[in-house]
């Protein structure tokens, strides 16, 4: 076969702006340098934080440092003179239409408003001064689960909220410690079966000790260190066949010292055989090997376990109910309600589902059964989903919460192609995929933004973006500025013996930079 | 990254690769060095995101049978990451894990194309 023609950008003086610098907005841009004919090719990157790398800093788990490896990548993409770091740079933000189904307000969302401390330039005004603009800045809501006590109850938190606090993201660390306190509970129950729901998990069940070399924050690791978690159930609507997680994650939560594991034997001896019975189904590796670790189970036998989890199936969590049992959630009084502390969540009430449909078993459906029933818990972690936000004048996808796009070309509801605009990572594709599934979007979206910049007709060089005077009065940070709080954190890791002790506080980076 | 340096011409272990877009380069190879310090030393454009941590997938190759059935089978972490790998075949590795041999003079290393997989069957990948 003969070779695809090279593509290149054919030294045209082309500006590319990127908003977002997470792992989609490096890799688009390690692409476009790295074409053919980039010479003159600028990239500059826009990021709401002060830190670069999005969830590679702040989703991946601390205890897997090894993913975050793909930064020494965008450190090495950032350093090239054609590249530009504009951090502490919201594009932006506003708040959605109430009648979206997003978060409520109680909840810390970094780009629900403005930000009081990040420059706020909006996409309009960026326009003019690039040929092309890539939006990567991510999902930074969550989905809802939309059921009573949800938006009421204390101790009912997205896991969202969760990893940010637990990786020190700065927009949820002051406001979620005082509302966390792990001294009072043993019991958490996980809604949802993905992946991060099992990072969740593993946080909790983990010794804090095994957590200690990385980089979790010392107040994040003080509160795992007075821990009384004891019990974690995850919970899905469907069975062990469509389960979301990943083979890594189950085998990492099943070798955890001294944490047992259990399951409905009966629902995996079925789903077995409906794996047997169906070896074309979507993913049949993963799942046969995801429900062979099942069946072999912890390494840790329940009997001599001290911490434990489960996998629950088919349940749909129908209301949170308070722990004192009146109820907050039918409770009449408003005015009462907003002067007394919220009641504590103290158990879920779930429908009991049955799977439904017809092929591939890895595809069923849940449906209600009609029955119901209802376990105690301590805490909720709703892992149902990350949901993206949508900027003025952009076209976006309420229902799938995304940008409206075509393999990356932003389009309009009518599919009309907005010209120069383009989307990749989690903002164009949905919340899932791992960085591999982000880098190879963002190469192929990176690809298809140069092919149109090199099939344009030249057209006068853009003026370059006048930083300072839209800037107003808040500090931009330059890559220089992340290097040195980079390696301030690092010093500061290095004198407890761990690989660097994050700064969760905004101000405090503006002021080491100041 | 730099590799670990080249063998002298005509002393080393004869490796085509089969790019993704067609193209195929062929390289001389150290014997040990692993199939990712090889893309290092060549440029040959193999990520690994994660440099080599057995936590990324992205170095996934595809070996021609004979080759793979030489090899030592994958391990547990090694199945787990390739169980998110695009266009996975029956002799897929990651090249992170795989050393080069003598058998390997001559064979052919084929570098899945992921972006068009992505693209073009629609499929979804991997789960959140
Ligand atoms: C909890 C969790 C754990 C994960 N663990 C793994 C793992 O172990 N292995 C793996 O391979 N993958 C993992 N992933 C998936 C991986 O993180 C994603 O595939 C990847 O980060 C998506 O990249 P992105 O660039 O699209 O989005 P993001 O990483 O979210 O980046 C978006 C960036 O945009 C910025 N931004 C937001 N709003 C604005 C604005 N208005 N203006 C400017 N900038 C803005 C954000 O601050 C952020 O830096 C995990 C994800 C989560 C949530
Ligand atoms: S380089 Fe990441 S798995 Fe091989």
């Amino acid at each position: 076969s003969s070779a695809a023609p090279a593509l290149t950008l054919g030294t045209r003086p082309f500006r590319v702006g990127i908003i977002g610098g997470g792992p989609a907005g490096f890799y688009a841009a390690s692409r476009l340098l790295g074409l053919a004919g980039s010479e003159n090719t600028k990239v500059d990157l826009f990021e709401l934080l002060p830190t670069p790398f999005g969830l590679a800093r702040f989703g991946v788990a601390p205890d897997h440092p090894e993913v975050k490896n793909c930064e020494h990548k965008f450190e090495e993409t950032a350093r090239d003179p054609r590249f530009r770091f504009f951090g502490n740079v919201q594009v932006g933000g506003v708040a959605p239409s109430p009648s979206s189904p997003s978060s409520s307000t109680s909840t810390v969302v970094p780009n629900l408003s403005p930000s009081p401390l990040a420059a706020q330039i909006t996409l309009s005004s960026l326009q003019p001064h690039y040929d092309a603009i890539l939006l990567t800045y991510g999902a930074s809501l969550d989905r809802l689960l939309g059921i009573p006590g949800e938006d009421t109850l204390s101790n009912v938190f997205s896991a969202r909220s969760f990893v940010n606090w637990y990786n020190g993201h700065p927009y949820h660390s002051s406001l979620l410690a005082p509302l966390i306190n792990l001294s009072k509970l043993e019991h958490v129950t996980v809604v949802g079966q993905g992946n991060v729901a099992l990072d969740v998990a593993r946080i909790l069940l983990k010794d804090p000790a095994a957590l200690e070399e990385f980089d979790v924050p010392e107040g994040v690791l003080d509160e795992l260190r007075r821990s009384k978690v004891k019990r974690v159930e995850i919970v899905g609507r469907r069975g062990p066949l469509q389960l979301a997680c990943t083979t890594k994650e189950v085998r990492e939560l099943m070798n955890l010292p001294g944490v047992g594991f259990e399951t409905d034997a009966a629902l995996l001896k079925e789903a077995m055989v409906q794996m047997e019975e169906n070896p074309g189904m979507d993913m049949a590796r993963m799942r046969k090997r995801a429900l062979g670790l099942l069946e072999k189970g912890s390494k840790t036998k329940m009997s001599s376990a001290e911490r434990s989890w489960s996998f629950e199936f088919l349940k749909s969590p129908l209301e949170l109910l308070a722990a004192d049992a009146t109820g907050a959630s039918s409770s009449s009084n408003d005015a009462l309600d907003l002067l007394a502390p919220p009641s504590r969540v103290g158990a879920v009430h779930y429908g009991i589902n049955e799977l439904v449909g017809s092929g591939d078993p890895s595809r069923l459906s849940a449906r209600s059964t009609g029955q119901t029933t209802t376990s105690s818990t301590d805490m909720v972690l709703k892992s149902v989903g990350y949901r993206s936000i949508g900027l003025p004048g952009l076209p976006f996808d309420e229902r799938r919460g995304i940008v409206r796009n075509q393999e990356g070309r932003v389009i309009d509801e009518a599919g009309q192609t907005l010209p120069g605009l383009y989307t990749s990572g989690w903002l164009a594709r949905g919340p899932n995929g791992v960085i591999a599934t982000t880098m190879f979007d963002a190469f192929a979206t990176a690809d298809l933004l140069a092919a149109d910049l090199s099939s344009s007709s030249p057209s006068e060089a853009r003026p370059e973006l006048p930083i300072e005077q839209l800037r107003g009065d808040r500090q931009v940070v330059s890559w220089e500025d992340w290097e040195k709080l980079d390696r301030e954190e690092r010093r500061r890791g290095e004198e407890k013996g761990k690989l660097r002790e994050k700064m969760t506080e905004v101000k405090e980076m503006l002021e080491i930079l100041a | 990254h730099g590799g670990k340096g080249r063998p002298k011409k005509g002393e080393g272990i004869t490796l085509h690769f089969k790019k993704s877009n067609g193209e195929i380069e062929t390289v001389e190879a150290n014997e040990g060095d692993d199939i990712v310090d090889v893309s290092w030393e060549w440029d040959l454009d193999i990520e690994a995101a994660c440099e080599k941590s057995i936590a990324c997938s992205t170095c996934h190759v595809i070996l021609e049978d004979d080759i793979y059935d030489k090899l030592e089978e994958p391990s547990d972490d090694e199945n787990d990451m390739l169980d998110l790998a695009f266009g996975l075949t029956d002799t897929s590795r990651l090249g992170c894990q795989v050393k080069v041999t003598k058998e390997m003079d001559g064979t052919t290393i084929t570098l899945p194309s992921a972006t068009r997989n992505l693209r073009v069957d629609g499929s979804k990948p991997t789960p959140h």
